[in-house]
């Protein structure tokens, strides 16, 4: 392997438990470790199995130290769901690419309509202003396609292979989506990365 | 090979991408350790997670257990490293409260083996009843200690504190935070070492501490740590970065040092940094050298200034005029983690450097978007029984009821819709503290979950049989150690290691101590009700105990899931009563979501208009 240096990277997934964020963090950072980077990895969740937000920092560079992304420093944002995105949005940087999944999950006070959910417009309407650039689509549905919406985490993953700043090769990606996920989910994942793959270049270049 | 098998096999030099935890799960392999004990607690649970798999590796594996509670974990380690076998115990920070009567006298007596005891803090309290500073039970006991900063010495750290350990003939500390517990990164692999037994040689004079025997052997623990000062002055985890003359200075430990670094790279400013890894004994000699000659110098440590405590009192010991600052003067928050941003600001500020970040202004401009976002705090899950369980109590018991509660997925009770949690101290405690409730007057109702009636439940309820509190104690048995991530406990009938043993049950229990119960399953309302409602009944005085026994969700195959029919109303009685987060509001009517609903019928059950129906099998889980 060779080693390779860049100064700072830093991408940055957003999701709610029980979507399987930590897989795709595992899977981005094996990625990263294969192309010969520096990697360093938080994941940061609370005490419950499932429900509540959870961030995944994946920081790959020679200069960096923290595990966690200092605020506005997140070159991307893959977002699992619209308002976790908003949640982490003191880690965007100006230059930031978001990937968003459309589909909602409701917090408990909005399930009990104790709290209003904001549009989908608001939101991205927001992420735009945060971010340079804002990729959204509904991803449960492409991994629904893909044989099971929870497919989303790959699916998200070949989105985020789609971007041309990434450092990491979508190949490289893929090989370790195979080695990441179960063996028996193997054929099923690699269908949701390169259909997640698919879908966002076209939103890039429709 | 799978990531397990290489963390208990893989060779000297190879690298591997590894979580904080699983680096100090193969620090343990390659000390050799042969007795490994833990009671699983986040952040330290993936260690035992690991330890637990990898120990059916080897044709003559380690003993790898998961003890009923930390102390007998620890007393378990402790002894078998007193009789020669090198040995290791790890927990939660809190953990180490429920251990700190063995650790206090272990000092004193000792072992002839290494014996390293892990600790998990957790910073910011991230799945804790509270952000305590273990660091301090180094000072406490009397203890060497050693703080990793990273996976890397998280494994080379907990290796070398056997080596301490066996050096010098006490336990050895080594303490972890979330932050470094829950990081990956890549670690280096070191060789397995060949560590010999030994047979425990029988010596009272030393190993019972009556006494005549105690006095004297906190005389040897004081000569020990003199020693282990000596070992801290040559520690190869304490060392100066960036050893450039400058007026000023910053010492540093755990998690704090990795964001001091990258502070000062964004600081633009090179100062020298004194890294500390062994933190107690501290290096004094070593310290006093990077202080002379400096102006000012700034400690960062997450939690309590124990260092900066420390440094101050060794810049006076040594008559120096360095001016020590950190926490006291305000620079560092004493509460939560630190962070990049709070490094900045405070190494900035303290040494006049004019670069803070606005920080406010940061949070203001995040106000609009701040306000929209609606909480998500951790829920019970779909399906989970500890619902069915909190609704039937509720039904049938005054409200003005005192709930004590107890450490697990049910502690979530106090929220919305049952708000049935008022008073929580730690493992165990729902039953005394019920107990103390009850004798004011009140009703009062003790939840407590499987695991944790085994973990610290059974002398309370021993105490409020014996001292007749009249309390109702509900124990929730999902059948395995679900928070952490279901561990067997000993309802599971199988041990760490996968091998069968007895199931026990809190009925077994109930009826030795010869109070009355019920087992009920969550799942069945109309039953439960009825059954309990017979229980309730009985006269005389002393506990009572109800057993709801239903598989956690998440391990429970699902054969069947629920939609919503047309004769939905809309009342949502079935939100307002179980808060399943599979049930969710489309146009004034409920709706289920398909791939959330694990089957349970709960919402059905309590449907006043019959509008839930059981439709289909599911293929996948």
């Amino acid at each position: 392997m060779v080693k390779r240096e860049i100064e700072e990277f830093n991408i940055l997934i957003a999701g709610v438990g029980g979507q399987g964020n930590l897989l795709s963090s595992e899977i981005i950072a094996t990625a990263a470790v294969k192309s010969g980077f520096k990697v360093r990895v938080a994941d940061v969740f609370g005490a419950a199995q499932r429900g509540g937000s959870v961030l995944s920092h994946i920081r790959i560079g020679e200069k960096i130290f923290s595990p966690v992304i200092p605020e506005q420093n997140a070159n991307v944002l893959l977002g699992f769901e619209p308002v976790e995105c908003l949640r982490a949005a003191k880690f965007l940087s100006p230059t930031c690419v978001a990937i968003v999944n459309l589909r909602p999950i409701y917090p408990r006070d909005v399930a009990l309509g104790k709290f209003k959910y904001p549009s989908i417009e608001e939101i991205i309407n927001l992420l735009r202003e945060l971010a340079n650039k804002v990729l959204s689509k509904d991803f449960i549905s492409v991994a629904e396609k893909a044989g099971d919406p929870m497919t989303l985490n790959v699916t998200m993953v070949g989105a985020l292979a789609s971007l041309k700043t990434l450092p990491i090769e979508k190949e490289t990606l893929l090989e370790a989506v195979k080695e990441v996920v179960p063996p028996k989910t193997k054929e099923m994942n690699i269908r949701a990365f390169k259909m997640g793959y698919d879908e966002t270049l076209k939103i890039l270049k429709p | 090979m799978n990531l397990y098998e290489r963390i208990a096999l893989g060779e000297k030099g190879e690298k591997l991408f590894l979580l904080g935890n699983e680096a100090i799960a193969r620090g343990i392999i390659e000390a050799d350790a042969q007795i490994v004990t833990t009671y699983p607690g986040t952040p330290s649970s993936e260690i035992g997670n690991t330890l637990a798999v990898t120990s059916r590796l080897y044709d003559k594996p380690y003993y790898f257990e998961f003890s009923v509670n930390e102390k007998v974990a620890f007393e378990v380690a402790a002894s078998a490293a007193a009789a020669g076998y090198r040995s290791a115990t790890f927990m939660k920070h809190v953990g180490l409260n429920v251990a700190s009567d063995a650790l206090m006298t272990s000092a004193y007596i000792g072992v002839t083996s290494g014996f390293v005891v892990i600790t998990c803090d957790d910073p910011n309290c991230w799945s804790s009843q509270n952000e305590q500073d273990n660091r301090f039970y180094a000072y406490l006991a009397n203890l060497p200690l050693l703080e990793p900063s990273n996976p890397q010495e998280a494994k080379d750290m907990t290796k070398e504190a056997f080596s301490i350990s066996e050096k010098l003939e006490v336990p050895v500390l080594v303490r972890s935070t979330t932050r470094v517990s829950h990081t990956r990164g890549v670690v280096f692999l070191g060789g397995i070492e060949n560590i010999p037994t030994k047979k425990f040689v029988k010596n009272p004079t030393r190993f019972v501490p009556v006494p005549a025997v105690a006095r004297g052997r906190h005389k040897i623990l004081l000569k020990k740590m003199s020693e282990a000062k000596e070992l801290s002055e040559k520690s190869i985890f304490n060392f100066v970065e960036s050893n450039k003359e400058n007026i000023y200075g910053v010492v540093a430990c755990g998690a704090a040092y990795s964001y001091t670094l990258e502070a000062l790279k964004n600081l633009d400013v090179e100062i020298p940094v004194l890294k500390l890894g062994m933190t107690h004994p501290l290096p004094e000699r070593k310290i006093v050298d990077f202080l002379k000659n400096k102006d000012k110098v700034v400690i960062v440590e997450e939690l309590e200034p124990i260092l900066e405590t420390q440094i101050r009192a060794i810049a006076q010991r040594n008559k120096l005029g360095t001016e020590i600052v950190g926490k006291n003067e305000g620079f560092f928050p004493r509460v939560s983690e630190l962070n990049v941003v709070y490094v900045l600001n405070g190494l900035s500020a303290a040494l006049n450097l004019g670069k803070e970040i606005d920080l406010a202004k940061m949070r203001e401009s995040m106000e609009e978007v701040r306000s929209i976002v609606p909480n998500r705090p951790p829920v019970l899950c779909p399906g989970c029984p500890h619902m069915g369980s909190y609704h039937i109590i509720k039904r049938l018991l005054p409200p003005k009821t005192i709930w004590s509660s107890d450490i697990g997925c049910y502690s979530l009770g106090m929220n919305e819709p049952f708000k049935m949690a008022d008073i929580l101290y730690c493992m165990g405690s729902s039953i005394g503290a019920a107990s103390g409730i009850a004798k004011t007057g009140s009703k009062a109702v003790a939840f407590i979950g499987d695991s944790t009636f085994w973990h610290a439940g059974l002398p309370e309820l021993v105490n409020a049989v014996y001292n007749k509190h009249d309390v109702l104690v509900v124990v929730l048995d999902n059948l395995t150690t679900a928070m952490t991530g279901h561990q067997v406990n000993p309802g599971t009938g199988k041990t760490a290691r996968g091998e069968t043993t007895k199931v026990l049950t809190p009925e077994f229990i109930a009826e030795a101590l010869g109070i009355p119960f019920v087992t009920v399953d969550p799942y069945e309302i109309n039953r439960s009700i009825k059954l309990v409602k017979e229980l309730l009944k009985r006269k005389g005085e002393g506990p009572a105990l109800i057993v709801f026994r239903q598989k956690c969700a998440l391990i429970r195959p699902v054969s069947k899931i629920f939609e919503v029919t047309d004769k939905c109303t809309g009342c949502q009685i079935c939100i307002n009563s179980l808060g399943c987060p599979a049930l969710t509001l489309k146009n004034g009517r409920v709706f289920i979501l398909g791939n959330l609903c694990r089957g349970c019928s709960l919402c059905a059950q309590v449907c006043p208009f019959d509008a839930i129906k059981e439709v289909r099998k599911r293929v996948k889980g």
